[in-house]
């Protein structure tokens, strides 16, 4: 080997001696300015989910509705979806004001029962985004992923009445928040509230047919479990 | 010379790697032995008639990472609603008004849960979430003081090392006796607040 080529090895390894640890040192720097997860789980990312839900009607004056349902959903993204829910009611209840105000009315052969409306049946198509997700540990040993979603979205509403009241088809917009948790790739609890607005009588004093028709704010109470398809989880690139 | 240089590091390096390191990562947040301040707002939800904005504040002291005690107050700013109304004017009956004054008590609490989400897909949020059981007293109307038991469920976002956003849901149970009879009320109230932490911050006992 001439002195030459010696030197230039030499130089060389000099070279590589400096430059490698500034390669580290600039790699650290990118680091600093990733984002917070490199390859995330597409969680819902190109994902069917189907969801049976049980609810019920919350804060309501004069009747309460239990209903069960159905959620799907197709996710373009991990933070965007499109789909279609209904619920339909299988049973109504008196709040405790209506039965309040059936025994003060009430009198000798009149019954001052109350006809009473709530949502009977409820199909719309909804836009679902998820703005906010991560993941918990329960008791120090248990990790879970979870979401939280924002739903919007407007179709058709059905009342469900007693008494003399009619049951009628409105226009249904809703919005509503809920969270699910990940038990496994493609099994979730899922827990929401949605507002329903309608505008029906929701109440008429006994012998009336018609009541006073006002916008009203329905709130659902939902609790199912979403099935995401495909289960496999993979993830993002 | 040069080329031990190079080298040798490479060396102890390589060995470094392969030795087994138990890495425990610090705590986002410290709570034991420290004060919580919390100013909130409150509204009753679960109330028909009466709308309850509530203004009051939490003192916490937390004993361990997990478990604190707590003393609460809600001053409540009772109204009418526009049901309350409709009852009237549709059935010309007048439901008792029996507005709910303050609540005053305290609680022990426990959080078994703690998470961390990211906001925007940029800005990472550490988090934890409590329950809470206590009692204490509840005025309505006049002069009707009431024992109270509370059963609640909460979260706080920690904002910054002596900050924090807190919401919680609590039930509050008492009987009230009206008029037509006792009847066992369940107030369900969600509070929002700030939580300032004293002291300010925390040193930790072993470097990151």
């Amino acid at each position: 080997m001439s002195q030459t080529r010696v030197h230039r090895l030499l130089l060389g390894v000099v070279v590589a001696a400096v430059v490698l640890p500034a390669v580290a040192s600039a790699q650290r720097a990118t680091l600093q300015d990733a984002p917070p997860i490199r390859q995330p789980l597409k969680w819902r990312a190109e994902r069917h989910q189907v969801a049976p839900q049980f609810g019920f009607t919350v804060n309501d004056t004069y009747s309460r509705a239990f209903s069960v349902g159905l959620t799907y959903r197709y996710y373009f993204y991990n933070w965007f979806g499109l789909g279609a829910d209904i619920l339909a009611t299988y049973a109504t209840m008196d709040t405790a004001l209506t039965e309040k105000i059936t025994a003060e009315l009430t009198q000798p052969g009149r019954s001052g029962q109350p006809s009473t409306a709530a949502p009977g049946f409820l199909a719309n198509a909804t836009l679902t985004f998820v703005p906010l997700y991560g993941k918990m540990m329960w008791f120090g040993t248990l990790p879970v992923s979870y979401d939280l979603q924002i739903d919007v979205g407007a179709g058709l509403g059905r009342t469900t009445t007693t008494g003399l009241l009619k049951a009628e088809n409105l226009f249904a917009p809703m919005w509503g928040i809920g969270t699910r948790l990940f038990f496994n790739d493609w099994v979730a609890l899922e827990i929401g509230i949605k507002d329903y607005f309608m505008n029906y009588a929701p109440r008429a004093p006994a012998g009336d047919t018609e009541g006073a028709k006002e916008w009203t704010q329905n709130f659902v109470f939902t609790v199912g479990v979403s099935f995401f398809l495909m289960p496999t989880l993979e993830h993002e690139q | 010379m040069l080329l031990l240089g190079v080298v040798l590091p490479g060396l102890a390096a390589a060995e470094d790697e392969g030795r087994k390191v138990h890495v425990i990562e610090q705590r986002p947040f410290i709570q034991r032995l420290r004060v919580e301040l919390t100013p909130k707002y409150g509204y009753t939800i679960n109330e028909v008639l009466f709308d309850y904005h509530q203004v009051g504040g939490d003192l916490r002291f937390h004993i361990t990472e997990e478990w604190a005690i707590a003393g609460s107050f809600s001053w409540y700013f009772p109204a009418t609603t526009s049901a309350f109304e409709d009852v009237e004017s549709t059935f010309d009956t007048f439901p008792e008004k029996r507005f709910v004054r303050w609540y005053a008590g305290g609680e022990v609490s426990w959080a078994p849960v703690y998470g961390k989400f990211i906001l925007f897909g940029s800005w990472t949020v550490p988090w934890n979430a409590w329950l809470s059981a206590g009692g204490g007293v509840t005025l309505t109307g006049v002069d009707g003081i009431h024992p109270t038991g509370t059963v609640g469920i909460g979260t706080r976002l920690f904002l910054t090392p002596w900050l924090t956003m807190e919401f919680e849901l609590k039930d509050h149970i008492y009987s009230e006796n009206f008029k037509a009879g006792d009847s066992i009320m369940n107030n369900f109230v969600v509070h929002a607040g700030f939580g300032f932490w004293f002291p300010v911050g925390w040193t930790y006992e072993f470097a990151k």
